[in-house]
């Protein structure tokens, strides 16, 4: 008879253990009223925006910090308003662009915000020391890209300088009429050089880290929470909440269950199983982002140095299938660029065709397929990746009758691997940094530090950067399908599985949030009610 | 009752002890009904095909996560494959962890536990403490070490074996060390008793006492360990799992498949039942009939249940 109470006491104090794991600390002490609370999925990789890649990051960051410009959520579209710049003006070819840069901002720490400083973030985001991901981003700027190889050592040779009114002057290397959006980038964002030389790496902690945007970063509870103050000094009109307590929450069921006890006022990220019954809710929103969903494949291992086996890949994967199972709304990608931005064509790239597949993969020497080397398809840990990894892994094996192996990792982890280049498919997504598809485009050049598949392409490159100096849109579109070709028809270095749609719950309390086809949250403009 | 004479025990070979160790079994109720579940939970592990009505891998595309009914007597998972199926199979991996692991640790355990018991002096030393250097690697580190160099190795290729190699590795290593310390312990306990004397005394060499006098009496602490082992196997297969360093899919096992079915719990809770109910009903099983051996080899214990 014991026996049966021990096991039973075992199971109970189990359950009970796990309900009480969550320990009271700081977060609670902040008054409900004036406090929004909000999930993240993961712990920020980083919150040096120097070096930051990802969305989580970007997400603290865009809220602690401003950059000179900024987008006006208020009129809906994807207009510019003026942040740390007050004006900006560029020369009818586009080429040479002026910011005015506001006279009243200081960074939390008291001192005044100067055009040097924004000098300062980006000659750290090109220096080959800091080895920014993002380098890339800045090229467009007459010698950046020389700079950032280490052609050049003077940083006075790259295109950027004050002028003698304290005004911001860019030079391109081309016309490019898009470049403002560049400067609402986290990237691009003013930095505080003598901060990150007293401090080093340890800079981004709370009690070290100087910002000017809406909210101070007040805790970093690193793997549990952090909490955003509102900025008193705040230079714009100030935020609505004085408090935003972000949790970091991995599995998206545990956010869902908090957010229906009442603790947490919006989440997003909604598991895909649970969305036809949570679809039926008052506090449902759904948009679609401009991202692509995409697996890489790195051209350099093998079997993957065979164009043919990667083409077959891509063409043994049955997208349709891939965004049914997710029922999220989702629209399955061929081409490259998502649907809703210039350049989307659903009939680009290679369709589903099985018996195609069969025959590449016959033609590529694995006739045999149990002469297949082994194959790995990493993915970050989350509960939807791995459910469309698993899809990918049970249609490779009907459709070519290969498996491949499943490998997941944590996020920071993943991102970090990505960088040694060992894996040889990878799990991605791609959200706008700017809503143009010269984003999506410059992603997978040869230079981009972002494109982890080892593929470049001189034809692709040319292509893309003379697009993205075109004023036609017309034109620009025909270039940029037939960059899109290269990428997704002929050498295949990506699988586009679908173009993104957001999923969010946000509860009654909140009065105004508003939603952003880019992903991005900006907490100063939520209200409570 | 009719006492025994103790005199008749001692008359009887040493085959007898078996003897009497089943006849005792059998009057344990509890412990023969868990033997046959375990019994038949084996043989399923052994012939899955005959028992599971689908494939473990086979999604049913637009069938994804139905209730338990007609066609799926225990419904479906998020990709639409029949649980009854995957629970089947997983049983098979979850079992083949447990019992291979366990075998593992049994031999490499007593073997070196009883080296070292017997030799003492300073073998006993080295060994021990060889093992204490062993002991004071966190079990995850060595855990993770072993399976990261079995699954870069690329001589298996047999898939199923392939993801299971390296946890079956992995496990086995951490799992022996706390068997060769209770092995040594009982050695070194049993070897100053008067049985080892006479069988000295009447010629014994010291290896033949070892394994012929001295395990068939250290044989009831070895069991239970064994026993508790091989739950505890399952279970540590499950949290590694978790952490993304187990089973990878499509391959699953009852930990997996808890761990995946826990998340679904708030509206699909029959993913999580299934595998639980299953786990709970094998381990109880498994701790059972451990203790119905341990009470049949050693009468002098005190009895329960």
């Amino acid at each position: 008879m014991f026996y049966y109470l021990n096991i039973v006491l075992l199971c109970l104090s189990l359950s009970l253990a796990s309900c009480f794991k969550k320990k009271q600390s700081k977060q609670d002490e902040l008054p409900l009223q004036d406090t929004l609370r909000f999930n993240i999925s993961t712990e920020p990789p980083t919150l040096d925006w120097s070096k930051a890649t990802d969305t989580t990051s970007s997400l603290i960051v865009d809220n602690v910090m401003d950059g000179l410009l900024d987008y006006d959520s208020s009129k809906g579209s994807l207009k510019l308003k003026p942040a740390l710049a007050e004006k900006w003006s560029s020369t009818p070819d586009s080429k040479t662009w002026t910011f005015t840069i506001r006279k009243d901002v200081k960074w939390n720490d008291g001192k005044e915000f100067k055009a040097s400083h924004v000098l300062d973030g980006w000659e750290r985001l090109l220096n080959p020391k800091t080895a920014s991901e993002y380098a890339y981003f800045l090229y467009p700027i007459k010698n950046a890209r020389a700079y950032s190889e280490g052609k050049i050592k003077d940083f006075s040779k790259v295109g950027v300088s004050v002028n003698e009114q304290g005004q911001l002057v860019v030079e391109l290397e081309e016309g490019k009429s898009y470049f403002p959006y560049f400067v609402t980038h986290t990237s691009t964002y003013p930095i505080r050089k003598d901060i990150i030389e007293i401090h080093g790496d340890s800079w981004t902690d709370p009690k070290n880290i100087v910002t000017l945007g809406a909210y101070n970063l007040k805790v970093w509870e690193h793997d549990k929470s952090i909490i955003l103050e509102r900025n008193t000094n705040y230079y714009n009109q100030a935020a609505k909440i004085k408090n935003i307590l972000i949790h970091i929450i991995p599995e998206s069921g545990t956010a869902l269950n908090l957010f229906e006890k009442g603790r947490l006022d919006a989440i997003r990220d909604l598991p895909s199983r649970e969305l036809p019954v949570l679809r039926k809710r008052k506090e449902y929103r759904s948009h679609p982002i401009l991202a692509t969903y995409y697996y890489g494949i790195n051209v350099e291992q093998k079997p993957f140095d065979d164009v043919r086996v990667r083409k077959a890949f891509n063409m043994a994967i049955d997208r349709k299938k891939i965004t049914d199972l997710l029922k999220g709304d989702q629209i399955p990608l061929t081409g490259w660029i998502p649907g809703n931005l210039l350049g989307y064509d659903s009939s680009l790239g290679l369709n589903f065709n099985p018996e195609k597949a069969r025959e590449l993969m016959d033609e590529a020497g694995y006739k045999d397929r149990s002469t297949f080397p082994r194959v790995v398809i990493s993915y970050n840990t989350h509960e939807d990746h791995k459910r469309v990894a698993e899809k990918v892994q049970a249609q490779l094996k009907k459709h070519l009758g290969i498996q491949v192996e499943l490998s997941n990792e944590e996020w920071k982890t993943y991102l970090q691997s990505l960088k040694t280049g060992r894996q040889q498919i990878y799990r991605m997504g791609w959200v706008a940094d700017y809503p143009d598809p010269d984003n999506f485009m410059t992603l997978m050049t040869s230079y981009s530090e972002n494109n982890h598949t080892n593929w470049g392409s001189g034809r692709y490159d040319a292509l893309v950067e003379e697009a993205g100096v075109l004023s036609n849109e017309r034109e620009r579109v025909k270039l940029y399908m037939e960059a899109q070709k290269i990428l997704v028809e002929e050498e295949v270095p990506v699988i586009p599985i679908y173009s993104s749609q957001s999923h969010w719950l946000i509860s009654d309390r909140v009065a105004v949030f508003p939603l952003n086809i880019m992903g991005k949250v900006s907490f100063k403009e939520v209200q409570l009610r | 009752m009719k006492k025994e004479s103790p005199l008749s025990k001692n008359k009887k070979s040493n085959n007898s002890l078996w003897h009497e160790s089943y006849r005792r079994f059998k009057k344990n109720r509890l412990g023969v009904v868990c033997a046959f579940f375990i019994l038949f939970i084996c043989l399923i592990s052994l012939f899955p095909e005959t028992l599971s009505p689908y494939s473990f891998e086979e999604q049913f595309e637009g069938k994804e996560l139905l209730p338990p009914g007609k066609g799926h007597l225990l419904g479906t998972d998020n990709l639409g494959r029949d649980l009854l199926s995957r629970l089947i199979y997983g049983g098979r991996i979850s079992m083949a962890v447990g019992v291979f692991t366990a075998l593992i640790s049994l031999i490499l355990g007593v073997a070196y536990g009883a080296v070292s018991g017997w030799m003492g002096g300073k073998v006993d030393a080295f060994m021990m403490r060889s093992i204490d250097i062993l002991y004071s690697i966190p079990s995850l580190v060595l855990l993770i070490l072993v399976k990261v160099i079995f699954d870069s190795l690329s001589i298996i290729t047999h898939p199923e074996l392939k993801a299971l190699m390296g946890i079956l590795v992995a496990l086995s290593l951490v799992g022996w060390v706390t068997l060769a310390r209770v092995v040594r312990g009982q050695v070194l306990q049993e070897k100053e008793k008067l049985y080892v004397e006479a069988a000295r005394s009447l010629g014994d060499k010291g290896w033949r006492i070892v394994f012929r006098h001295v395990l068939p009496n250290i044989l009831g602490p070895i069991i239970v360990l064994l026993t508790l082992q091989i739950p505890s196997n399952i279970l540590f297969e499950s949290f590694l799992s978790f952490l993304g360093l187990g089973l990878q899919p499509p391959y699953s096992s009852w930990g997996v498949l808890a761990e995946e079915g826990w998340k679904s719990l708030r509206s699909y809770p029959h993913l999580m039942i299934a595998p639980g109910v299953a786990i709970f009903f094998t381990m109880m099983a498994f701790n059972l009939m451990g203790d119905g051996l341990r009470d049949a080899f050693d009468p002098k214990s005190p009895q329960s249940g």
